[in-house]
This record gives structure tokens, C-alpha cells and sequence, in this order.
């Protein structure tokens, strides 16, 4: 009896040890490679039709859409990948009210400044959709190149490279969301946050600065920039 | 001291030639190996200098080097995409008629079909 135990748990180390050498890419995936990705917006559904690359997707098995993927009208990408980002230990809830609240303060200041402001030009200038906002600072505060470190010789440099627009974006958001915690100890993360996406969407402040650091920084260290290639 | 009475020590080097032995033969091999094929050339270098002295010049802010950003980016997917291509073309190792430059593979099945004379 022993014996057959031994073998079947033999025979399942076998499959689980096939399971990890399947796919090299996707590991732990559930689905097998002809799975295609789900397209949940309407949108997007719609650009894909009208050039034509909905054709071969219909004969294909498509993934189940993630639960925080919709066709709402209110559904955003961006802010999507924000709550993702902010969120710490799989608390989705806290980094959506957060959001929530700095899209709030957001308002509450631009009405403020809209309503002060006098010069009907000046006034149709500012923009109190918080939503457009944040887009608008994701986008202000992406980089163009990146600084990696590369071992030449028992040395490691500081060698800039190009950048994917996933990793600009990553960039962008993980600095909007440090400099939000970057305060005092008797203020909120939303009130402060509210303060770096509005400087951040007309091309001023700390992440603005933090960016063209950074530019600098790849400047500086144009010399090693043959490194690249070992 | 001893060293130095070998050092200058004149050495008797033999007359005759030495006879030719042969270890391996001498012909080609039917296989190459895909070493040398690796290596990237510096791609992107010049368009990447472009945008940094753009950036340089406008205080490091990029509304204003939209266009050298985008052609650095442009430079960059071109590339990866090729070598994608290329990484394709060695896996599956087609061969397309009329081509000058091959791959390995490629060379590899154009070999076994046409060996090196015996």
C-alpha cells in the first residue's frame, strides 16, 4: 500500500514538475497559449472592427476579463493602473477611496480658483475635470530615457536606455504617488496628492522636477552610453 | 647567478624542418555555430545623443524635443522589432530564395543538403 502511495505522489511530483517547464513566459498561467486577451471597452471593440482585426479573434478562445475591467461609462485605464499601483498589502477599497478623495480636493480647488478668477480667458483656461487632470500630470510627468546600472570591468555604471511607454507610466505614477506621501505628519495623503496632480498637470512642481533630474542625470552619463552593447 | 648565464646561454635551434604531423583533418565542416550572430551593432546611439543635447538646450523638459522623442522611439521599436524578426527567422529557420545575407540555420540546412566534397 505504502508503495502505491509512493508511486502516485512520485507520479504527481512528475505533472507538477511538466506544469513549471510548459511555458517558459507565462508559468503560473491558467490558460494554454491560444488564449487571447480580452478587450472589455466598447471603444476598443469598435476600433477593432473597423480595421478589421476582429476577423481571426472570433474563432479564438478569450480569457475571462479581470474583475476590475468593464464597458461602464465611468471605467478608466489610467485610473484602473493608479489603484493598482497605490494599492499596499491588497487593500483595494483604501486605495480607491484615497483616489477618490484627492479627485474630490481636486475639484473643490479648481472650482475655488475658477470661481476667484476674474479674466474670462484666464478662466477658460482652467480645468476643473479631475479626471482630465490626472491624465493630463500621468502624462506630463513621463520620462524619456532611463538610467540602469551595468557591471564593466568590477565597475558598475550608470548607463542610459531607452524606455517602454509601460515602464514611462509606471515611472510617472509610482512618483506622483510618492511625492503624495511625501508630507507632514499632521496631513493626508489625499490633500497633498490633490496639490502634486494639479502642479503636475501644468507642467510645474516636485515630480516635474524629479523628472528633469532625471534627464540630467542621463545627460551627465551620456559617455557610458556605449555600454549598452557591452 | 644561474638565471643569468641560461638567459644568455646561446641556444642551438635544430636545422632541420620540422615534419608536419596531422592531428585533425584538413577540410571543412558540414555545421557552423551561431556565435557570432549575437553581436549588436550600436544602434540608436545617434538619436539618443539628438534628444539629450535637445534636452540640454530646453532646461531638460520634454514638450519642447516631442519630435527627437519620437523619432529615438520609433529607432527603438524598429530595432526590437527586427530582432524579433530575426530570432523567428533563426528558430524556424526558413529559407527564403535569392537572400545574400543567412543565418546560421539557415547555412546549417544548406549545408546537410549540399556537403563539403570528401
Amino acid at each position: 500500500m505504502s508503495s502505491l502511495i509512493l508511486k502516485l505522489q512520485f507520479q504527481l511530483l512528475k505533472s507538477c514538475n511538466n506544469l513549471w517547464t510548459i511555458g517558459q513566459i507565462s508559468k503560473y498561467s491558467q490558460y494554454s497559449k491560444q488564449y487571447v486577451n480580452p478587450v472589455p471597452t466598447k471603444q476598443d471593440q469598435q476600433l477593432l472592427e473597423e480595421s478589421g482585426e476582429i476577423k481571426p479573434l472570433k474563432f479564438l478562445p478569450i480569457k475571462a476579463a479581470c474583475n476590475n475591467e468593464n464597458s461602464l461609462y465611468n471605467y478608466d485605464p489610467v485610473v484602473r493602473k493608479f489603484h493598482n499601483f497605490l494599492m499596499r498589502g491588497g487593500n483595494k477599497d483604501l486605495a480607491r477611496s484615497l483616489l477618490d478623495k484627492a479627485f474630490e480636493n481636486v475639484k473643490r480647488m479648481q472650482l475655488a480658483r475658477y470661481h476667484k478668477e476674474t479674466d474670462p480667458e484666464e478662466k477658460a483656461k482652467i480645468i476643473t475635470d479631475p479626471l482630465k487632470i490626472l491624465h493630463k500630470a500621468v502624462e506630463n510627468c513621463k520620462p524619456l530615457l532611463v538610467l540602469i546600472s551595468v557591471k564593466r570591468g568590477g565597475a558598475y555604471y550608470q548607463v542610459p536606455m531607452p524606455i517602454r511607454e509601460t515602464t514611462a507610466t509606471f515611472y510617472s505614477m509610482n512618483w506622483l504617488i510618492e511625492a503624495g506621501s511625501d508630507k507632514a505628519r499632521t496631513s493626508r495623503w489625499h490633500d497633498r496628492m490633490a496639490i502634486e496632480l494639479i502642479d503636475a498637470s501644468e507642467n510645474k512642481g516636485r515630480v516635474i522636477k524629479r523628472k528633469q533630474d532625471l534627464h540630467k542625470q542621463c545627460e551627465a552619463n551620456r559617455a557610458y552610453a556605449h555600454y549598452r552593447w557591452g | 647567478m644561474k638565471t643569468t648565464a641560461t638567459v644568455f646561454k646561446r641556444i642551438n635551434y635544430p636545422t632541420t624542418p620540422v615534419p608536419f604531423e596531422q592531428y585533425l583533418p584538413l577540410k571543412l565542416k558540414n555545421y557552423v555555430s551561431g556565435k557570432g550572430q549575437q553581436s549588436e551593432s550600436r544602434k540608436c546611439t545617434n538619436e539618443m545623443f539628438i534628444l539629450l543635447g535637445c534636452l540640454k538646450k530646453h532646461e531638460y523638459e520634454n514638450k519642447e524635443c516631442l519630435k527627437e522623442a519620437k523619432q529615438f522611439q520609433d529607432c527603438v521599436k524598429f530595432f526590437s522589432e527586427e530582432k524579433k524578426k530575426h530570432i523567428e527567422l533563426v528558430k524556424t529557420g526558413s529559407l527564403t530564395p535569392g537572400a545574400k545575407k543567412l543565418t546560421h540555420t539557415q547555412l546549417n540546412i544548406l549545408l546537410k543538403r549540399y556537403p563539403n566534397p570528401k
